[in-house]
C-alpha cells in the first residue's frame, strides 16, 4: 500500500473510527490508565490521518522509505523503470536516477516521453525541466498535477510540439528547501540541476542540446526556481514558465545571495537583462504571487520579455496550477525551438 | 463567511469547545443508546479540532483563499485564441509568389520581396508558421516548415525602415509573433543584427552565410553556404503549432 494513495488515507480513517468506537465501549468497563491510552489511541489516529492526507497533497514523502529518512536517492534507485503508458495516447514516464559528478548529488527522476518519441527514433525533441514546489515532489507533478495528460492532450491538439519532459528532485531530503540554490553549507541544487541533469539527459534521451530546445518551468517555490534558473543561466535556457512563483527565494541561502544574485527583483534592477522569455501565471487570490508576479514584470525590459497569465481564483493550490499548465505548456512549446530530425 | 477571516474560525472553535463540552455533560446518559452519543461526539469533536487547525493554517498561508479555491473552481477563462487567417491563404501558390505589401515602397529595397509558404500550409487551415527572413532577393532556397520571406535589402535598408514588415506579414500569412530566424549574407550583418536588437522577443535568431571570424555581431550562427543556413535557421524556429490556450494578462488592480 502506497504512503500516498486514497486507499492508506481511508484505512487511517478506518482507524480514527476503530478508536473512537473503543474508547466509547470500554470507558464503563475499565480503569483510569485503560481510558487515557484509548483516548490517546483516538487522538493518534487523528493526528496520523490528517498527516496522511496532507502528505498525499503535497507529495513531499512519496513513498514508506522517505519516512525512514533514506535519502530521495535510496527511494527509487535501481534501473529504469518504465510506467505504463498511457493507454491511447502513448506517451509514458520514466524512472530515472541522475548520478551528478559536478554536485555530488544523486536524485532520482521522472521523465516525460511523448507519443513520438519510440515512433521517430532519429529525431531529438525539445525539452523542458519541471520543478516542484516546497513541499514537494516530482510526484506533485505527476499525481496531483497531471502534467502527463496535461502534455497529452495539448500535443494531440497541435498546441505544442512532442516534447521530453524532466522533473527531477531538488534536494537529497524532503524537507530540506533548496529554492534550486546552491546552498552555501549544504547541497548544491543550481549545480544539479543545471550542469548534470542537462548532461544526463543529453546522454540518455534523444533531446536537443541547444540553448533554443530548453526551457523551465515550476509551480510554488518551483517556480521560482524556473525564472531564477532562466535569468542565471540565459545561455542555456531559451523560456521559463513560473505558476504561481516568486521573486526572492524566501531561504537563506548561506552566502548572502539570497538577496542579490539569486534575487529576482535584485538581480532584475541591478544587473544587465538576458534575451530570455518569461511567462509569469497567478491566481488572482494568491497575493504573495500575484504580487512578486507583477513587480518582475514590471522591473522587466528589453532584451528581456514577460507575458503575464491570470486565473480568477484558486490562490495557491493544484487547482490553479491545473488550470495554468495547458496555457503556460503552450506558451513554452511556441518559445522552444521544434522537434530536430 | 470567508473561508480565510476570522469569523469562521472563531465558529469553529466554539463549535469545538460546545461540542466537547455536550460530550462530556452528556457521555453517561441516555442509557443504552450512550454509544451512539460518545461516538458521535467523539468523533464529532475531532473532525472540528482538524477543521480549526486547517483554517488557521489556510489563513496563515493563503493556500485556499476563497470557497471557489477550496472547490477547485479557478474560473479560469482560459481560450484558444481565435483562429488567425491571412488575407493571401486562399490565393496562395506553391512555391514563391512576389510579395506586395502596402508598406513595402518604404522598406527601401532593390526589388520585390517573395512569399513562400511550407508545404502543408494550404490544408492546415489553422497552423500558424514561424517565419525565415532571408536577406536576399535572388536564389531560392525554401525553409521547410516556415514561412520564407526573402528581402532584396540594400545598404539603405535599416531597422527602423522595416518596421512596418511584421504586421504587414501577419495580415497576409498566418505567422507566429515571435521566434522568427534571419538569414543574411556578411555584407547585411549589420542589418541583421539592427533587427535582432530592435524585436528580440521577435527575432531569435540569425545565421550568417560567408562571414568570417571575427564578426560585428554577438550571437550569429556562421554558415559556409545558404542552404545550410537556412536548415539552420528552420532548426532553430517553433514547430507549426494550432492555435494556443491562453488566459488574461495580468494588471495591477
Amino acid at each position: 500500500m502506497s504512503i500516498d494513495g486514497a486507499p492508506t488515507v481511508l484505512l487511517g480513517v478506518a482507524f480514527v473510527l476503530a478508536t473512537a468506537v473503543l474508547f466509547a465501549l470500554i470507558w464503563d468497563r475499565t480503569g483510569l490508565v485503560r481510558r487515557l491510552v484509548a483516548a490517546a489511541g483516538c487522538l493518534l489516529t487523528v493526528a496520523v490521518t490528517a498527516a496522511l492526507q496532507l502528505n498525499r497533497m503535497t507529495e513531499a514523502y512519496p513513498t514508506w522509505s522517505a519516512l525512514t529518512g533514506a535519502s530521495v536517492s535510496d527511494q527509487s534507485a535501481g534501473a529504469p523503470v518504465f510506467r505504463p503508458a498511457a493507454a491511447t495516447t502513448g506517451s509514458a514516464i520514466v524512472n530515472v536516477t541522475v548520478a551528478g559528478p559536478a554536485s555530488r548529488l544523486d536524485l532520482p527522476m521522472y521523465v516525460y516521453l511523448p507519443a513520438a518519441y519510440p515512433r521517430e527514433p532519429h529525431t531529438r525533441f525539445p525539452v523542458i525541466e519541471a520543478l516542484h514546489g516546497y513541499p514537494g515532489s516530482p510526484r506533485t507533478w505527476i499525481n496531483r498535477l497531471g502534467i502527463q495528460s496535461a502534455l497529452d492532450s495539448e500535443i494531440r491538439a497541435g498546441r505544442m510540439a512532442p516534447t521530453v519532459v524532466l522533473m527531477p528532485y531538488q534536494t537529497p531530503q524532503q524537507l530540506l528547501d533548496t529554492e534550486c540554490t546552491d546552498l552555501a553549507h549544504g547541497p548544491k541544487a543550481e549545480t544539479f540541476l543545471t550542469r548534470d541533469v542537462p548532461a544526463y539527459a543529453r546522454t540518455h534521451f534523444r533531446v536537443r542540446t541547444d540553448r533554443a530546445g530548453w526551457a523551465l518551468t515550476g509551480y510554488s517555490a518551483g517556480g521560482f526556481c524556473a525564472t531564477n534558473l532562466a535569468l542565471r543561466h540565459p545561455t542555456q535556457y531559451a523560456a521559463a514558465a513560473a505558476l504561481s512563483g516568486y521573486g526572492e527565494p524566501g531561504i537563506t541561502i548561506g552566502d548572502g545571495s539570497d538577496k542579490t544574485t539569486n534575487n529576482d527583483d535584485w538581480r532584475l534592477a541591478h544587473l544587465p537583462q538576458p534575451a530570455t522569455s518569461l511567462y509569469l501565471a497567478w491566481a488572482a487570490d494568491d497575493p504573495p504571487a500575484k504580487r512578486e508576479g507583477l513587480r518582475l514584470a514590471a522591473l522587466a525590459h528589453t532584451p528581456l520579455e514577460v507575458t503575464t497569465a491570470v486565473v480568477a481564483h484558486g490562490g495557491h493550490s493544484a487547482a490553479a496550477w491545473r488550470a495554468m499548465e495547458p496555457p503556460a505548456f503552450d506558451w513554452l512549446s511556441a518559445h522552444l525551438a521544434r522537434p530536430q530530425s | 463567511m470567508s473561508l480565510t477571516g476570522v469569523p469562521l474560525i472563531v465558529v469553529a472553535m466554539v463549535a469545538t469547545a460546545v461540542s466537547v463540552a455536550a460530550t462530556v455533560l452528556l457521555w453517561s446518559r441516555f442509557g443504552q443508546w450512550r454509544y451512539v452519543t460518545r461516538i458521535a461526539g467523539v468523533l464529532l469533536g475531532e473532525v472540528l479540532i482538524v477543521t480549526g487547525v486547517g483554517l488557521v493554517a489556510n489563513r496563515g498561508e493563503q493556500f485556499y483563499p476563497s470557497w471557489e479555491a477550496l472547490g477547485g473552481r479557478t474560473g479560469a477563462a482560459a481560450a484558444a485564441v481565435p483562429q488567425a487567417t491571412g488575407r493571401l491563404d486562399r490565393t496562395l501558390a506553391a512555391g514563391p509568389v512576389r510579395w506586395q505589401p502596402p508598406d513595402a515602397a518604404s522598406w527601401r529595397l532593390s526589388g520585390a520581396p517573395t512569399l513562400e509558404v511550407p508545404r502543408g500550409y494550404r490544408t492546415s487551415r489553422i497552423m500558424t508558421y514561424p517565419v525565415v527572413l532571408e536577406l536576399r532577393g535572388r536564389g531560392r532556397t525554401p525553409a521547410p516548415g516556415a514561412v520564407t520571406v526573402t528581402l532584396p535589402a540594400t545598404a539603405r535598408t535599416t531597422a527602423a525602415s522595416l518596421a512596418s514588415l511584421p504586421a504587414d506579414l501577419a495580415r497576409d500569412v498566418r505567422v507566429d509573433a515571435q521566434g522568427w530566424v534571419v538569414v543574411a549574407p556578411a555584407a547585411r550583418a549589420a542589418l541583421a543584427d539592427a533587427l535582432l536588437r530592435a524585436e528580440p522577443g521577435r527575432f531569435a535568431g540569425l545565421a550568417l552565410v560567408g562571414a568570417r571570424r571575427p564578426v560585428r555581431v554577438a550571437a550569429a550562427h556562421l554558415a559556409r553556404s545558404w542552404t545550410a543556413a537556412v536548415a539552420w535557421a528552420s532548426g532553430q524556429t517553433a514547430a507549426p503549432l494550432t492555435p494556443p490556450v491562453v488566459l488574461p494578462r495580468g494588471r495591477r488592480a
